[in-house]
C-alpha cells in the first residue's frame, strides 16, 4: 500500500509554528515535521504528548540500583564472606556509592538504547534529507493525504499564506519509514554476504580445532607468567648480597623473637645462683599436660646423658662421656628452679646450652618433670601405671 | 531613580547570523585544510605525548621503582595527577548538564567542547591508577567476574573499588551524553563537503538521523534525562574520589567536609581549564562570534564562586583542626602551613584563593589575556592542592621514625607532561574532525536576546 | 497603589489564626516547661535557630535570585522579602535565648576543657568571646536583612534586578558563608564540645536551604490560592519550585550521607560519639525517620513530572519538609543535652506553635508592604 503526502518547506521557525497551528485548526493530519534543530514550542503546537521514555529511564535506574544492592550484598556476605577491617557483612553505607553508580549507568544506557530502538536509529543506516537543507536551515512540514476529501489545493493555499517557499506532493511506500529506503537493498545484500563469510570462518576454526592433533604432554604456553616462577634464593644457596656470601643469616645480636623475654644473665655460676633467687617457674605444677610435656621433652633431649630416671646413666655416659651428676640426689635437689633454668639455658661444665633447642616453656616444663623424678611418690599421677 | 537597571543582555551569538551561516562557519574548520597554527600546536602536543608514552613504557618495563615513591609516601604524583584530571573533567559535565537543567542558554556555544574535554580528561585520569598498578595487564582484576578462586570477589567495602565503578560509569555516561548530542550535527556534517571516506564515516555514525521531529521530540527528553542523570553523577564521582582519602584515618585526609569541598574544587579547576581552552580556541579556530563575553563572563563568575568555596573549605579545615583538640590534627595542619612542603601550601593559597578574587572586577573579566593568566594560575594551584592533600599528609604520619620526603623523578614528570600531551592531542583532533560547537543548539538560541520570534500564541 | 486594596489580600482571619496559634502554643510551652524544666532552654534554642534560619533562608533566596538573574522566580519576590524581614526580630530573640542559656553549654562549667591540646577550644569558647561573636553574627545578619529587603523591593518596583542589589547579594553570600558556618558550630556543635565535624556548617546550610525552599513553595501555593499571586504563578513555576525542592532535598541527603558514612567508616571514637547516642534507644526511630521525611518521601513523590506541577502535592511535601527540618535540628540539639530520653511533648509542640505564630505575624506585614510596592499589588 502506498500513501500520499504533501511536503511544505519553510525558512523561518516562526512561520512553521504558525502553519502547524493553522493546519491543525483546519483539521488536517500532520504526519511529521523535519527540522535542523529542536524548535522551541513545536511539541505543544503539534499537541504531542510527552514521550514515555522517562518511564524507561526510571525502570532501568531502579533495576540497576536493585541489582547492585543485591550483588554487593550477595558477594560480600553470602558467596564469600570476607572480613575486611572489621566491617559488618551488611555494610550498607559502604554499598551506597556503587548502588548509585549502577543506577545511573543502567538508567543512562537503557534510556539511550530505548531511544535508538523506538527512533529506529542504528549505525550505518543511510538517509537522504527529505528536502535539501533540512539539516541546515529549512523546515519541512509533512501532511498526510488521508482520504478523497483531502483538498490539496486548499492546503497549499493555506501553507503559502504562511510563507511556505516550496510545496510538493509525494508517494511513499507504506512500510518504508520516510526517507530510509534509499540503498536498503544493496545494504542488506552486502550484510548477508558478510554473515556467510563469518559463518565459514567459524566452521573452519571449529574443524581445525577437532582435526589438528594436540600433544597433551606439552605444557601450555605461558602468557605473562608474572611471579609464578619465584626467583627467590633458597636458604642454602650462595648469595652475593651478603658479605659472607650465605643466604641464611643469623639474627642480629640481641634479637628476641616475639613473645620472648630477655634473660639478663651471663653463663657463669654466680649468675646461675642469682637466677635461682630471681626466677620462678611460671608453670603451675598441677596443670594438666604440663608435666606430660616435661616428660616428653626430658625423654627426647635429656635421657641420652642423664638417663631415663635422671641418675646420670644415659647411653652417652655409659659409652665413656663424663657422666653428669645425678638429678635425683645431692645438689640438684637443693637447687631452686631458677638455677636449673639457668643451667639448662646456658649449660654447665660438660653440658652444652639448650637455649637453641628448647623454648622457655619447655625448659620450665622439664624442670617440673625433674622435680617429680626427685619425689617419686608424687611423680606418678593417680590412675596411671608406673 | 538614579539607579541603573542591569542592561538587557546582548545576543549570545554576535554578528547577526542566519542558521545557514552557523552551519557553514562551524563546519568550516572540518572542511578546510588545517592552519599552520593548528599544525604547530598538534606537533608540539604529539611530541609531548610521545615523551609520555616513552616514559610509561620505561616505567612498566622496569617497574614502579622508577618513580620517587617510598614506603611512607606510596601515593604521590600519580594519584595527584589522577585527581587533577578527574577534576578537570567535571566542568564539562557541569556546563553541559547542570546548566542545561538550569536553562542557562549561554552554555550552547561551549558545551560540546566542554564535554569533549571531559572525556579526554577522564581518559587521562584513568591512565594513572592503571599505570600505578605496576602490572596494568592485570587491571581486569578490579572487575567482579566469576572466577576459579572461590569465586573470590572484589572488596566492595573499599573506597578504591567505588572509584573503579564511579570512574567507569562517568566515562560511559559522558561518552553517551557527548555522542547523543553529536548525532544531529554528524548528520549535518555528513551532507556537506567533498564526498569521500570522511562523509561516509560521519554518515555511519549519524545513525540515519533524518531530522524528523518525532525523533527530535524524544531526543530532547532523552537529552534532558541524561543531563538529570549526569548532574548527580558528576557530584558522586568527585565525592567518591574524595572517599579514597576521607575513609582513611590520616589527618588531612579524614575530614567530613572533604566530599563537597572536592566537588567544588573539581568544578573550580574544570572551569579554569574550560576557560583556558576556550580563550585559546576562539582565537585559533576563529570562533570569536560564537564564544563571546556572554559566555566568558559567567564562567569567570563560576570560577570565582567555586574558588571562594574552596577557600572557605581550607579555612574550615584549619579551624576545625585547631578546634578539635586532637594533637594529630593540629600537627597535620601546622605541618601543611609551616612544614618542609609549606611552599606548596602557600602557592596553592595564592593561586586558588587570592588570584581568582581579581575576577570580582568586571574590568578584569573583560580583559581576556588577564583572565587567561588567572585561570592558568588556578590550574597550577589546583594541581598543587591535590599534591598538598596527598603528599603532605602522607609524608609525616603518626610514626615519626617513618617521616620522609618525596621528590618526583624525571620519569614521573615526563608522564605528567605526557598526559597533557594526550589531552591536547585529543582536543586538537576533535577540533579538526568534529563540529566543535553544537550546531543545532546554537541555531535554537540565535533569536535569543533579540525579539523572541519563536513565541507564538497557540490556540 | 492604595494601601487599602493591597491589604485586602491578607485576610484578618489569617491574623486571628496566627494569634490563636501563638497564644495556645505559648500556653502549652509554659505548661511543658513547668512539668519538665530541663527541656525549656533546649526547645527555645531549637525554635530560635529555626526562626533565624527562616529569615536567613529568605535572604539566601534573594541573593540567589539576584545573582543568577533568574526571571521565573521574580514573582515570589514578596515571599522572600517577607521571610527575610522577620530576621531582625528572630535575631533579637535568638540573642536573648543564647545569652540566657550560656550556662547550659557543657563547656561553660568549671573544669571542662582542661586537656592540654584543647588550648584553642578554651580560648574560642570563652564565654565573653562567645557572646561577642554571637552578637556580631546576629547584628550583621539583621543589617543585611534590612538592606537587602529594601534593595529587593526597589528592584521589583523598577521591574528588574539592580546592580546595587547584586553587589549587596554577593557581599551577603561571602559574609553568610563565614558567619553561618561559625554560628552553627558555636551554637549547636559545641553542645557536644568533644565532637567535631568539618561538614557541620555545610550540613546546616543544606537544611536551611531546603526549609527555605519548602517555605517559599508553601507560601507561593497559599498566596496563589488566596489571590495576590494568582496570575503570576503558572504550571511552569510550580514545576521549577518542585524541581528545586527535589534537588535541595537530595543535596541535604548527600551532605548527611557524607558526614554519616565517613564517621561510620573510620569508626574513630572521638567522632562516633555523636551518632552513637542517636542510633540507640528511643532516639533511633527519630534518627531514621529524619532520612525518610527529609529525603525518601519527597524524592519518591516528586520524581514524576506530574507531581511537581500539582499544587496539593507540593503543599504536602513542603509541610513534611518543614517538619523534617524541625526534626533534624531537634536531633542535633536534644540528644546532646538530654541524652537519655526522646520525647515530643508540650514543650516541643508549644514552642513550635509559638514560633510559627510569631513568625507568621512578623511575615504578614512585610508581605503586605512588598505587595503594595510591587506591580502585582
Amino acid at each position: 500500500m502506498t500513501r500520499r503526502v504533501l511536503i511544505a518547506v519553510f525558512q523561518q521557525d516562526s512561520d512553521l509554528l504558525r502553519a502547524v497551528a493553522a493546519v491543525r485548526a483546519a483539521g488536517w493530519k500532520i504526519d511529521d515535521v523535519y527540522a535542523p534543530y529542536a524548535v522551541h514550542g513545536l511539541d505543544r503546537a503539534l499537541g504531542w504528548r510527552p514521550s514515555r521514555l522517562s518511564w524507561v529511564c526510571a525502570a532501568c535506574g531502579l533495576a540497576g540500583a536493585a541489582f547492585m544492592l543485591w550483588f554487593q550484598q550477595w558477594t560480600s556476605a553470602v558467596s564469600w564472606p570476607l572480613n575486611v577491617g572489621g566491617k559488618p557483612w551488611n555494610s550498607l553505607p559502604a554499598f551506597v556509592p556503587i548502588i548509585f553508580e549502577g543506577m545511573v549507568l543502567a538508567a543512562g544506557l537503557g534510556t539511550v538504547l530505548a531511544l535508538f530502538l523506538v527512533a529506529r536509529l542504528r549505525p550505518g543506516k543511510k538517509t537522504l534529507p527529505i528536502v535539501p537543507g533540512v539539516f541546515d536551515d529549512r523546515f519541512a512540514l509533512v501532511i498526510e493525504e488521508t482520504d478523497a476529501t483531502f483538498d490539496a489545493a486548499a492546503v497549499s493555499e493555506l501553507l503559502r499564506n504562511h510563507h511556505a517557499v516550496e510545496i510538493e506532493e509525494r508517494v511513499w511506500e507504506a512500510d518504508s519509514c520516510s526517507t530510509g529506503a534509499a540503498g536498503g537493498a544493496a545494504g542488506s545484500r552486502s550484510r548477508r554476504r558478510l554473515n556467510y563469510l563469518l559463518l565459514l570462518v567459524l566452521i573452519v576454526l571449529v574443524a581445525a580445532n577437532m582435526l589438528v592433533p594436540r600433544n597433551q604432554a606439552q605444557p601450555n604456553r605461558e602468557f605473562l607468567p608474572d611471579m609464578a616462577h619465584s626467583p627467590a634464593y633458597t636458604s642454602e644457596s650462595a648469595n652475593p648480597n651478603f658479605a659472607d656470601g650465605e643466604t641464611l643469616q643469623p639474627p642480629v645480636l640481641g634479637t628476641l623473637a616475639q613473645g620472648q623475654r630477655r634473660l639478663p644473665y651471663a653463663a657463669t655460676d654466680a649468675d646461675a645462683l642469682l637466677a635461682g633467687q630471681e626466677l620462678h617457674n611460671p608453670l603451675p605444677a598441677g596443670q594438666a599436660g604440663v608435666r606430660e610435656r616435661g616428660a616428653v621433652v626430658f625423654q627426647n633431649f635429656c635421657t641420652p646423658c642423664h638417663g631415663g630416671g635422671g641418675l646420670g646413666d644415659g647411653p652417652v655416659a655409659l659409652r665413656g662421656y663424663p657422666a653428669p651428676p645425678s638429678l635425683v640426689t645431692g645438689n640438684s635437689t637443693k637447687m631452686p628452679d631458677g638455677q636449673l633454668f639457668h643451667i639448662i639455658t646456658y649449660g654447665r661444665a660438660n653440658m652444652p646450652p639448650q637455649a637453641g633447642l628448647l623454648s622457655p616453656e619447655d625448659r620450665w616444663a622439664v624442670i617440673l618433670h625433674i622435680r617429680s623424678l626427685q619425689t617419686p611418690n608424687t611423680s606418678i599421677p593417680a590412675g596411671t601405671k608406673p | 531613580m538614579a539607579e541603573a537597571r542591569l542592561a538587557s543582555p546582548p545576543p549570545l551569538v554576535a554578528g547577526d547570523k542566519s542558521p545557514a551561516d552557523v552551519t557553514r562557519e562551524i563546519c568550516a574548520p572540518m572542511e578546510r585544510r588545517p592552519s599552520g597554527l593548528w599544525w604547530s600546536a598538534f606537533l608540539v602536543s604529539a611530541s609531548v605525548l610521545a615523551l609520555g608514552v616513552a616514559a610509561v613504557a620505561y616505567e612498566i618495563s622496569t617497574g614502579i621503582g622508577t618513580w620517587g615513591l617510598n614506603r611512607t609516601v606510596g601515593w604521590a604524583f600519580d594519584i595527584t595527577n589522577f585527581v587533577f584530571w578527574i577534576g578537570i573533567g567535571h566542568a564539562g559535565t557541569l556546563i553541559s548538564a547542570i546548566l542545561l537543567l538550569f536553562r542557562q542558554k549561554w552554555r550552547t556555544s561551549v558545551n560540546r567542547s566542554a564535554e569533549a574535554m571531559t572525556i579526554f580528561a577522564v581518559v587521562c585520569a584513568g591512565l594513572f591508577p592503571l599505570i600505578h598498578m605496576g602490572r596494568p595487564w592485570m587491571a581486569y582484576w578490579v572487575v567482579p567476574y566469576p572466577n576459579y578462586r572461590g569465586p573470590l570477589w572484589i572488596n566492595f567495602r573499599s573506597a578504591l573499588m567505588w572509584d573503579v565503578f564511579a570512574i567507569s560509569t562517568y566515562l560511559a555516561i559522558s561518552l553517551v551524553f557527548w555522542y547523543v548530542g553529536l548525532i544531529p550535527d554528524l548528520a549535518t556534517a555528513s551532507t556537506r563537503g567533498k564526498p569521500g571516506w570522511r562523509r561516509r564515516l560521519l554518515g555511519f555514525f549519524s545513525l540515519g538521523w533524518d531530522g524528523s521531529y518525532r525523533t527530535w521530540h524524544r531526543y530532547e527528553l532523552v537529552y534532558l534525562l541524561l543531563a538529570g542523570l549526569a548532574t548527580p553523577l558528576v557530584l558522586s564521582v568527585h565525592t567518591v574520589v574524595s572517599f579514597d582519602f576521607a575513609t582513611a584515618v590520616l589527618p588531612g585526609w579524614h575530614t567530613t567536609v572533604l566530599p563537597p569541598y572536592f566537588v567544588a574544587g573539581a568544578i573550580f579547576s574544570g572551569m579554569a581549564m574550560v576557560l583556558t581552552l576556550m580563550l585559546i580556541a576562539r582565537k585559533v579556530m576563529h570562533l570569536e562570534d560564537y564564544i563571546t563575553h556572554r559566555h566568558i563572563d559567567p564562567m569567570c563568575k563560576l570560577t570565582l564562586l567555586t574558588g571562594s568555596m574552596v577557600g572557605l573549605a581550607y579555612l574550615v579545615e584549619f579551624f576545625t583542626a585547631l578546634y578539635s583538640g586532637n594533637e594529630y590534627e593540629q600537627f597535620g595542619a601546622s605541618n601543611r602551613l609551616w612544614g618542609p612542603y609549606g611552599w606548596c601550601y602557600w602557592l596553592m593559597i595564592g593561586c586558588n584563593v587570592a588570584a581568582p578574587q581579581l575576577l570580582w572586577f568586571r574590568w578584569v573579566r573583560r580583559r581576556l589575556p588577564l583572565v587567561l593568566v588567572i585561570v592558568i594560575l588556578v590550574n597550577v594551584g589546583m594541581w598543587f592542592e591535590r599534591f598538598v592533600i596527598i603528599v603532605v599528609s602522607l609524608h609525616r604520619d603518626f610514626l615519626p621514625s617513618s617521616w620522609t620526603m618525596y621528590v618526583p623523578t624525571s620519569v614521573e614528570i615526563a608522564i605528567l607532561a605526557g598526559s597533557f600531551g594526550l589531552f591536547f592531542t585529543c582536543f586538537l583532533l576533535f577540533c579538526r574532525f568534529l563540529p566543535m560547537i553544537a550546531i543545532g543548539e546554537v541555531k535554537g538560541v540565535l533569536g535569543h536576546g533579540q525579539t523572541d520570534c519563536a513565541e507564538v500564541t497557540i490556540p | 497603589m492604595n494601601p487599602k486594596t493591597a491589604g485586602r489580600y491578607v485576610s484578618p482571619k489569617a491574623v486571628r489564626w496566627l494569634w490563636t496559634l501563638a497564644v495556645l502554643g505559648g500556653a502549652a510551652f509554659v505548661v511543658g516547661a513547668a512539668l519538665q524544666p530541663q527541656r525549656l532552654w533546649p526547645n527555645l534554642l531549637l525554635v530560635g535557630f529555626l526562626s533565624v534560619g527562616f529569615g536567613l533562608g529568605g535572604l539566601l533566596l534573594i541573593a540567589f535570585h539576584d545573582l543568577t538573574g533568574a526571571r521565573w522566580s521574580s514573582a515570589f519576590g514578596c515571599i522572600r522579602e517577607g521571610m527575610a524581614a522577620t530576621l531582625p526580630w528572630a535575631a533579637l530573640a535568638m540573642a536573648v535565648i543564647l545569652v540566657a542559656g550560656l550556662c547550659s553549654y557543657p563547656w561553660s562549667r568549671t573544669g571542662a576543657l582542661t586537656e592540654e591540646t584543647a588550648w584553642f577550644k578554651r580560648w574560642w569558647l570563652e564565654p565573653g568571646f562567645f557572646t561577642a561573636r554571637l552578637v556580631a553574627y546576629l547584628a550583621i545578619w539583621a543589617v543585611f536583612a534590612a538592606a537587602m529587603v529594601r534593595a529587593s523591593r526597589r528592584a521589583t518596583a523598577l521591574g528588574g534586578p539592580t546592580r546595587a542589589g547584586a553587589r549587596l547579594s554577593a557581599a551577603f553570600l561571602v559574609v553568610f558563608s563565614l558567619t553561618f558556618w561559625l554560628a552553627s558550630s558555636d551554637w549547636i556543635m559545641s553542645l557536644q564540645p568533644d565532637w567535631y565535624s568539618t561538614a557541620f556548617g555545610v550540613y546546616n546550610f543544606s537544611g536551611v536551604l531546603l526549609a527555605a525552599q519548602a517555605a517559599v513553595t508553601l507560601l507561593t501555593v497559599a498566596l496563589r490560592a488566596a489571590g495576590p499571586l494568582k496570575n503570576a504563578v503558572g504550571r511552569d513555576q510550580l514545576h521549577d519550585l518542585g524541581t528545586l525542592l527535589l534537588s535541595f532535598s537530595c543535596f541535604w541527603m548527600y551532605i548527611w550521607f557524607c558526614q554519616y558514612m565517613l564517621i561510620w567508616y573510620t569508626n574513630m571514637p572521638e567522632e562516633t560519639s555523636h551518632y552513637a547516642s542517636r542510633v540507640r534507644g528511643l532516639w533511633a526511630p527519630l534518627f531514621y525517620a529524619n532520612i525518610v521525611i527529609n529525603w525518601a518521601i519527597p524524592f519518591a513523590v516528586l520524581l514524576p513530572r506530574a507531581a511537581k506541577t500539582n499544587a496539593g502535592t507540593l503543599v504536602k511535601i513542603s509541610l513534611l519538609l518543614l517538619a523534617g527540618r524541625w526534626l533534624d535540628v531537634y536531633l542535633m540539639i536534644l540528644p546532646s543535652i538530654n541524652a537519655d530520653a526522646s520525647l515530643i511533648g508540650f514543650c516541643e509542640i508549644g514552642s513550635m506553635a509559638l514560633a510559627v505564630g510569631a513568625l507568621g505575624l512578623l511575615f504578614l506585614p512585610a508581605l503586605r508592604k512588598s505587595l503594595r510596592l510591587s506591580p502585582l499589588g
